[in-house]
C-alpha cells in the first residue's frame, strides 16, 4: 500500500513538473517573468530599470544669457551628461553655451541597463528684435517644422512603416533632433472602416510603430508621446479609397 | 408497484378530458357579468383545471393581449400627463418584449376601464381577434408618489388573473410603467423572461463629432438620457458589472494617457484601478464580477494585448503575449472562455480562448473583417460586427457558436457596429451611422423591430445592463396567487 501511494505521488509529481516545463518551454518569450540565476549572463534586467529626466530652462536663450540644466535619475548608479561629463544622480547646473547645444544624459543602473534623456538649448544671436530668436522653428541645418515635417500614411489595417515613407520619417527625425521643442506628439489615425473599438487599438499601434522608427533614427524616446485618435478625427470626411488613404496616417505636432 | 405511475397518468388523462368537456359547458352557460361568481366557480373547480390553464399559456406561440388605456384617478391635473406617459410606455414595453400579439386599440370596445369592476367581459370575448388577456389599470398621485394599479384579466374565463400596485417618485412615471411591464412579462411567460423594460443602457455621447465623450445612461427604450461620468476626458466602451453597481470604461484624459476607469453607479465614486499612462481600453467584467479583462499596450513590445486582472487591478496577467493587436475581450456567460479580436494573421478575426489564455482558436473563416464580439447570455451565440471582403459597410451579425453559422441582422443601413446583448438574449443594442452621425439603436435578435434611441449629438459604444432586482414574485406564472 505504502509503496503504491509513494509511486502514485512520485508519478504525479513527475507529471506536474513535466507539464510545468512544457508550459514554460512553449510559452511566449517573456524573459522578464522568470528571473535568471545570478550566474547567467542573460541581459535581462534584474532590478528596477533606471529613469532619467533632463530639463533645460528656458529652452531658448540669446547668446551670452544662461539657462539652468536640471536632472534627476532614479535607480541609477552613474549619470553622465554630454558635454558636461559624469555628474551626481540628481542636481542642476547653470550653462551658457556659445551655440545651440543638445545635452544628452545617460543613467546607468547597477544591472547595466540604461536610460537616456536629452534636452535641447537653442542659442540665438543677440538681436534688436528679441522676438525673432525665440519664435523661429528653423534649426541649424535649415530644416523647418512647418516646411519639412510630413505626415506618413499606412496601408489598410497595417501599422508597418511603408518603404516610401521611410525617407519622410528620417527627415522628420532630423527636424525633431534639431528642434527646440520639448515634446513631439505622434497621433495615430485610422480610416472609418473597422469598428471604433479596433481602430483605437490600431491607431495606438501606428503611433508606437512610428515612434519606434524615430527612436532608431536617434530621436530620444522620452521626447515623444503617442496618442490614438482611432477613426474619430478624419482629415477627409469622404467615404472612398482616396479619403481613406488620407485618413490612415501618423500626424506630428509639438507640445 | 411498478405499474402505479402508469395508472396515475391514465387517471389524470381521463380526468382531464372529462373536466375539459364539463368546463366548456359551464363556460357557455355562465353569465360573465358577475366576476365574483366566476371567481368562485374557478376556485371551486378541481386542481387539474389549474394545470390545464397553465398549459394554455403559450411559451412558443404569441399570447394575444389587449391593453385599453389606463385611467387617471383623482382630480390632480398632473395625473393626466402621467397616465398618458404610462399608456405610451407600457404599450411600447409589452410590444417590444416580443412575447405578445397586440391587436390595435381601434378594435377595442369604447368604454373606459379603470379596474376589474368596470369591465364587461362579453364585449372582449366578442372581439375578433379575441384577446387572451385584457390589461387594465389606473394611475393616481398619493402624497408625493405616483401609484400605478394594474390587473391582468383572463378574457376567456372572465376573471382576474393577478394584480399589482407599483409606487414611485412623481418623476419616476416611466420607471413605474417599466416595472409593471416586467412583472407582467414574467408572469405571463411563466418566468421564461424577466422582462427588460427596467434595464438601462450605458453609452458614450458627445455634443459634436470628434468631441470628448462622457458616458451617459438611459432607459432601455431611450427614455431619460442623462450624463454619468463627469471626467472631462474622452470616454468609450463602457461595460456593466454583473450587479449593475459599477461601470468600467476606457478614458483618455490627456494626450498619451488612456486608462481604465471604474465608477460606482450607486454613489458616483471612482473605484481603485491602476493607471498605466499609456493605452488601455475596452474593459469587460467577468460574470462573477471579480475579474476584469481589457486591452492594453504591452510596454516591452508596444503590442496591444488582452490582460485580465482582479477588479482592483491586482494579479494582472497578459493573456495573449502577442506582437499584434488584440482587443474587444468579452466573457462567455459562465466566465470559462473569452472571445476577442486579433490581427495576428494579418487580417482581423474573432478568436475564442479559455479565460486563462489557453486553447486559442479562430471562430470565423469567412474573410473580411470581423470585430467587436459580444457573447449572448445563454452562451449559444456571439453577436459581432463584420464587413465582408470587398463590402462597403459593416453590419451586425450573429454567429451560432456550436456550428459557426452566421446570420445578418442589419442590412442596407449605413455602418452598424458595437452590438451588446440585453440580458434576455432576445434584444440587442448597437450603434449606426445610417442617418449621418452615429446614434444608438436597438433591435430584436433576429434583426427586426429596429428602433432609434438617441436623437442629438454623437452617440457610440452602447452597453446593455444586466437585470435589476425589481421585486419579481417568487413563483412566476399564471395562475399565481394574487400579488399585492
Amino acid at each position: 500500500m505504502r509503496t503504491g501511494t509513494f509511486r502514485f505521488v512520485l508519478l504525479w509529481s513527475f507529471l506536474t513538473v513535466l507539464v510545468a516545463l512544457t508550459i514554460v518551454g512553449c510559452g511566449p518569450k517573456k524573459v522578464a517573468v522568470t528571473p535568471p540565476k545570478p550566474s547567467e549572463t542573460i541581459p535581462a534586467p534584474t532590478g528596477p530599470p533606471p529613469s532619467l529626466t533632463l530639463i533645460v530652462s528656458p529652452s531658448a536663450i540669446e547668446k551670452g544669457q544662461s539657462a539652468t540644466l536640471t536632472w534627476n535619475a532614479g535607480n541609477a548608479q552613474a549619470v553622465t551628461i554630454d558635454p558636461i561629463g559624469p555628474v551626481t544622480t540628481s542636481g542642476s547646473k547653470t550653462v551658457s553655451p556659445e551655440t545651440s547645444t543638445t545635452y544628452m544624459g545617460r543613467a546607468t543602473a547597477p544591472n547595466q541597463t540604461a536610460a537616456e534623456a536629452t534636452a535641447r538649448l537653442t542659442v540665438a544671436a543677440p538681436s534688436v528684435d528679441s522676438g525673432s530668436g525665440r519664435s523661429s522653428s528653423m534649426d541649424e541645418k535649415g530644416l523647418d517644422w512647418e516646411k519639412d515635417v510630413r505626415e506618413i500614411h499606412f496601408d489598410y489595417d497595417r501599422y508597418e512603416i511603408r518603404p516610401e515613407d521611410q525617407n519622410l520619417l528620417k527627415k522628420n527625425a532630423g527636424v525633431f533632433k534639431g528642434s527646440a521643442y520639448a515634446t513631439v506628439i505622434i497621433e495615430g489615425h485610422c480610416d472609418e472602416r473597422g469598428t471604433e473599438e479596433y481602430n483605437q487599438a490600431l491607431g495606438d499601434r501606428r503611433a508606437t510603430a512610428t515612434k519606434e522608427y524615430l527612436v532608431k533614427q536617434g530621436v530620444s524616446a522620452n521626447r515623444m508621446t503617442t496618442v490614438s485618435f482611432g477613426e474619430s478625427k478624419p482629415l477627409d470626411p469622404g467615404h472612398n479609397e482616396a479619403a481613406w488613404a488620407k485618413n490612415r496616417r501618423a500626424h506630428f505636432s509639438k507640445k | 408497484m411498478r405499474l402505479r405511475p402508469v395508472f396515475i397518468v391514465i387517471a389524470i388523462l381521463v380526468l382531464g378530458v372529462s373536466l375539459t368537456g364539463s368546463q366548456k359547458r359551464l363556460r357557455a352557460k355562465q353569465s360573465p357579468k358577475s366576476p365574483t361568481a366566476q371567481k368562485k366557480l374557478d376556485a371551486a373547480s378541481p386542481k387539474p383545471d389549474d394545470k390545464k390553464t397553465e398549459i394554455r399559456i403559450p411559451l412558443t406561440e404569441f399570447t394575444r393581449i389587449a391593453m385599453p388605456d389606463f385611467q387617471p384617478r383623482g382630480d390632480n391635473p398632473a395625473v393626466r400627463e402621467m397616465v398618458k406617459t404610462v399608456n405610451e410606455v407600457l404599450w411600447n414595453d409589452l410590444k417590444y418584449s416580443s412575447f405578445f400579439e397586440m391587436p390595435s386599440k381601434s378594435f377595442y370596445p369604447l368604454r373606459s376601464i379603470a379596474d376589474p369592476g368596470t369591465i364587461n367581459y362579453d364585449e372582449w370575448r366578442a372581439l375578433q381577434p379575441r384577446p387572451d388577456f385584457v390589461i387594465v389599470g389606473n394611475v393616481q398621485i398619493i402624497g408625493s408618489e405616483v401609484v400605478l394599479e394594474g390587473w391582468v384579466l383572463d378574457a376567456q374565463k372572465g376573471a382576474e388573473a393577478f394584480g399589482k400596485r407599483i409606487r414611485g417618485g412623481s418623476d419616476q412615471v416611466r420607471d413605474v410603467a417599466h416595472r409593471f411591464s416586467d412583472i407582467l412579462v414574467y408572469q405571463l411567460t411563466a418566468g421564461a423572461s424577466r422582462g427588460i423594460a427596467a434595464t438601462k443602457l450605458a453609452y458614450a455621447s458627445s455634443p459634436r463629432r470628434g468631441g470628448n465623450r462622457e458616458i451617459h445612461l438611459m432607459d432601455y427604450d431611450g427614455g431619460n438620457p442623462r450624463p454619468f461620468s463627469k471626467t472631462s476626458a474622452d470616454n468609450t466602451f463602457p461595460d456593466w458589472a454583473p450587479d449593475n453597481n459599477r461601470i468600467a470604461f476606457g478614458s483618455r484624459r490627456a494626450i498619451g494617457f488612456q486608462d481604465i476607469v471604474i465608477i460606482s453607479t450607486v454613489d458616483g465614486t471612482k473605484q481603485p484601478f491602476p493607471t498605466f499612462n499609456s493605452f488601455a481600453g475596452s474593459p469587460g467584467f467577468s460574470p462573477d464580477g471579480k475579474r476584469i479583462a481589457f486591452a492594453r499596450r504591452t510596454p516591452e513590445t508596444n503590442a496591444i494585448d488582452i490582460y485580465v486582472a482582479d477588479v482592483n487591478g491586482k494579479n494582472m496577467t497578459n493573456l495573449t503575449n502577442s506582437r499584434s493587436i488584440n482587443t474587444s475581450p468579452c466573457w462567455s456567460p459562465y466566465g470559462r472562455q473569452m472571445a476577442f479580436v486579433s490581427d495576428r494573421t494579418g487580417v482581423r478575426h474573432i478568436y475564442i480562448m479559455d479565460s486563462d489564455g489557453s486553447n486559442l482558436r479562430k471562430v470565423l473563416n469567412e474573410g473580411g473583417n470581423a470585430d467587436s464580439p459580444d457573447w449572448s447570455p445563454d452562451g449559444q451565440r456571439i453577436a459581432f460586427t463584420w464587413r465582408p471582403q470587398k463590402g462597403m459597410f459593416q453590419d451586425i451579425y450573429v454567429m451560432e457558436v456550436a456550428t459557426g453559422k452566421i446570420f445578418q441582422l442589419t442590412v442596407n443601413a449605413g455602418n452598424n457596429e458595437s452590438p451588446s446583448w440585453a440580458p434576455d438574449g432576445k434584444h440587442l443594442v448597437f450603434q449606426s451611422d445610417r442617418v449621418g452621425d452615429s446614434h444608438i439603436y436597438s433591435m430584436l435578435s433576429d434583426g427586426t423591430e429596429q428602433r432609434r434611441l438617441t436623437w442629438s449629438g454623437v452617440n457610440t459604444s452602447p452597453a446593455w445592463s444586466k437585470y435589476y432586482d425589481i421585486g419579481l414574485p417568487a413563483s412566476p406564472g399564471y395562475p399565481a396567487a394574487l400579488i399585492r
